[in-house]
């Protein structure tokens, strides 16, 4: 597993950056009056925890430019970008319910830019209304999710944290479904981690493969080549042939893992219907593996809203200018 | 003693050294695997996990000991479980075969074989297979002898030398299958291997959806919602750990690439070895017994007071003497093959331990890292459990 470095320790229940190192003295002022949407950010940028929702894992992804609850962050992409599954891939599509509100919040955000292992939190959460510290099950909400924030690279700047007044406006506790938000994206965040891991092994092994001049037959040819025949065994209704099997490579040798392999008779949870992107996003055939989970994900999502909010952090993470009236948008909402 | 006496010893001495002597006979033909041919429908293609195969070390044999190579054991082990792997997926008669690192990962079928002897010439390996509800399908040891021929590339091709074995296998678990399943057993233990996977990542969830009769067979006892959540995020998981267990077959893939050519060559240069070591130790064993019965007779005719015991005498033990050096001999020669062989596993071990140790570090490194990470899923999933069904959460972040 990578290894996490220790997030801050919050300093309070009603800091705004209790769990959040990004929080700038300034925010302080202005979480309570964002408490509420903040929330509603953090709700709003889970899309995963929409309600038959097939995001691949993105999370909290829509919530560049609004989670500047406290002002000056620039939003942007955050570990929520992280925590999508490889493509094609549908790695969290069930949601567990809405979280009220309209502004979105980054999970870097809402869990601090700083590492930590899970399960080590220090009982102080973020998200909870800042009292009863050590019996809140998300109490280490921000330690635990940051190891894919750590390295993610996200870009959250100093200040975007739509989560900052909760603790500190004395804000109401989270419900089942905020709750249940946080950990799918908790869950998706590690699974981004876990992706990361498994793709550079991958690399590596496939590396080493063609060093070894891959493609080789393997020797495991089950038939032989040029032997064919049948053979009654008395194998019942079912007669079987003997034939030429064509000899089997070994795996390994540049070949993708089957991504989709759940076949007929397995639970089928996948029910995604595709949106098209807007004109002015390119075609995406240099897109990292970041983009590229942003771009499913906001193809995949039926809800408009945050559907263009992901095109937005889609927009912001590689460096396409945000449609005016989504900036508009945005300080409507009165989101620095 | 009398004449006939001596020649009775004689003649049971032949007939002891004819049992004692055996004559192997090789056969060239390989078996073939087996296809099924009617299209099986893909929800019954049931995936197929092959450990890798035990080495053995305790079930060999003290005169085995000295032909057998710890390195080289534990190289075949990846090398058989790749090979047989690769026999079942070329006959498509399955779904995904992979070689699994542990038990991580739950299969509908789990194969796990130990090597008991593995020489140029024979290799005895013992099989067990069972689905995810736990009935056993085989359980038993398949054996191949191959002859010089096996070696032969114009007779043998890219094929390995034992294929045969893999064959026979593959046939084996493909009749068992055809003979003892219908649709709905392949179904139900596809649902179960699923069900499985869950529990073992969610077991507060899902334990209620098997139970164990009392044969220790599972049994599904209802299944849960197609849309339910939690089963969501554990498909969601499965699906990294095919690709965990995709990249472990890549390393064992590459690891078998690189020990097939050395490894093939000394079993090839081996079988040469063997062959002549059981030549030589035939040789001793049948003189030394030979000689002894002849000492024996020709002691056995001095009793007797005519010439011709005494000539029989003689050459009992003049006889006896020589075919008793000749034992010894055999013994000699047969000691400077075992220690060619031994020169030749040095020599492949050499080669193949450092790749070993390689594969097995990064087997280990990584399958740490994968369970490390799959507990973080299990608390994580159970916060979400307790969660849904409003219970506290019993986390570490309490």
């Amino acid at each position: 597993m990578p290894s996490t470095a220790s997030l801050p320790s919050p300093t309070g229940s009603q800091s705004s950056s209790s769990g959040l190192p990004s929080q700038p003295s300034g925010g302080d002022q202005g979480t309570s009056s964002s408490t509420s949407g903040t929330i509603g950010s953090t709700s709003a940028g889970l899309p995963g925890s929409q309600p038959g929702s097939n995001m691949p894992g993105t999370t909290a992804s829509s919530t560049s430019g609004n989670g500047d609850s406290s002002g000056s962050g620039d939003g942007g992409v955050d570990v929520s970008v992280q925590a999508g599954g490889l493509p094609g891939l549908d790695p969290f599509p069930g949601g567990t319910g809405t979280l009220p509100g309209t502004g979105t919040a980054g999970l870097e955000d809402i869990f601090g830019s700083g590492q930590q292992g899970a399960g080590t939190g220090n009982g102080n959460d973020p998200l909870a209304d800042g009292s009863g510290q050590g019996d809140d099950p998300f109490g280490g909400i921000g330690s635990s999710s940051t190891v894919a924030a750590g390295t993610a690279g996200g870009q959250g700047g100093p200040g975007d944290d739509p989560f900052g007044g909760v603790n500190g406006g004395g804000s109401q506790p989270m419900t089942a479904a905020e709750r249940q938000a946080v950990l799918d994206g908790r869950l998706n965040e590690s699974i981004a981690v876990f992706d990361g891991m498994i793709l550079s092994e991958r690399e590596q092994a496939q590396g080493a493969a063609n060093e070894n001049g891959a493609g080789g037959t393997g020797g495991g040819t089950a038939g032989g080549t040029g032997r064919s025949g049948r053979e009654g065994d008395g194998s019942g209704d079912s007669p079987v042939v003997i034939a030429s099997a064509p000899p089997i490579s070994s795996s390994g040798a540049g070949r993708m893992p089957n991504m989709g392999r759940s076949r007929e008779g397995d639970f089928d949870n996948s029910n995604q219907e595709s949106f098209p992107p807007p004109a002015d996003i390119p075609s995406g055939n240099d897109d990292d593996v970041v983009a590229r989970q942003l771009r499913e994900a906001a193809m995949n999502e039926p809800d408009p809203e945050l559907r263009e909010r992901l095109w937005n952090e889609y927009r912001t993470y590689t460096g396409l200018p945000i449609p005016q009236e989504a900036v508009a948008e945005f300080e409507a909402e009165g989101i620095e | 003693m009398n004449i006939k006496t001596t020649l009775l010893l004689l003649c049971i001495a032949l007939l002891g050294l004819s049992a004692c002597s055996t004559q192997t006979v090789k056969s060239t033909t390989i078996t073939e695997a087996l296809i099924e041919q009617n299209n099986i429908p893909e929800d019954e293609l049931l995936d197929i996990g092959v450990a890798v195969f035990n080495p053995g070390f305790d079930e060999i044999d003290d005169d085995q000991q000295e032909l057998t190579f710890g390195d080289v054991r534990m190289a075949e082990t990846y090398y058989v479980a790749n090979m047989l792997s690769d026999t079942l997926q070329s006959t498509g008669n399955w779904g995904v075969v992979r070689v699994i690192p542990n038990d991580l990962s739950s299969s509908d079928l789990a194969v796990h074989g130990t090597i008991l002897q593995s020489d140029g010439e024979t290799m005895l390996v013992h099989i067990k297979v069972n689905d995810s509800s736990g009935r056993v399908w085989i359980d038993k040891e398949y054996q191949e002898v191959v002859s010089r021929y096996s070696y032969d590339n114009r007779l043998q091709g890219s094929r390995d030398s034992f294929q045969g074995l893999y064959n026979r296998i593959a046939n084996d678990i493909l009749r068992y299958r055809q003979q003892n399943l219908e649709r709905e057993d392949l179904l139900n233990i596809r649902t179960i291997s699923q069900i499985q996977f869950a529990r073992s990542f969610a077991p507060q969830a899902f334990d209620q959806y098997l139970s164990t009769d009392r044969n220790g067979i599972l049994q599904v006892q209802r299944l849960p919602a197609q849309n339910d959540p939690m089963l969501s995020r554990i498909e969601t998981i499965r699906e990294r750990d095919y690709l965990y267990v995709d990249t472990m077959q890549d390393y064992y893939s590459n690891f078998v690439r690189q020990m097939e050519a050395p490894y093939t060559e000394f079993r090839r240069l081996s079988y040469d070895e063997v062959m002549k070591l059981d030549r030589l130790q035939r040789e001793s064993r049948r003189n030394m017994i030979l000689g002894i019965a002849a000492i024996v007779g020709g002691l056995a005719s001095t009793q007797s007071n005519s010439s011709l015991a005494g000539v029989g005498t003689y050459a009992g033990i003049l006889g006896g003497g020589w075919l008793i050096k000749e034992a010894f001999r055999a013994g000699d020669e047969a000691l400077l093959h075992v220690e060619a062989l031994a020169e030749l596993g040095q020599s492949l071990s050499n080669e193949v331990a450092p790749q070993t140790i390689e594969l097995e570090e990064r087997s280990v490194t990584l399958s740490g890292n994968v369970e490390s990470q799959y507990e973080q899923w299990r608390e994580i999933l159970a916060d979400m459990y307790a969660n849904e069904i409003g219970m506290p959460v019993s986390s570490e972040d309490v």
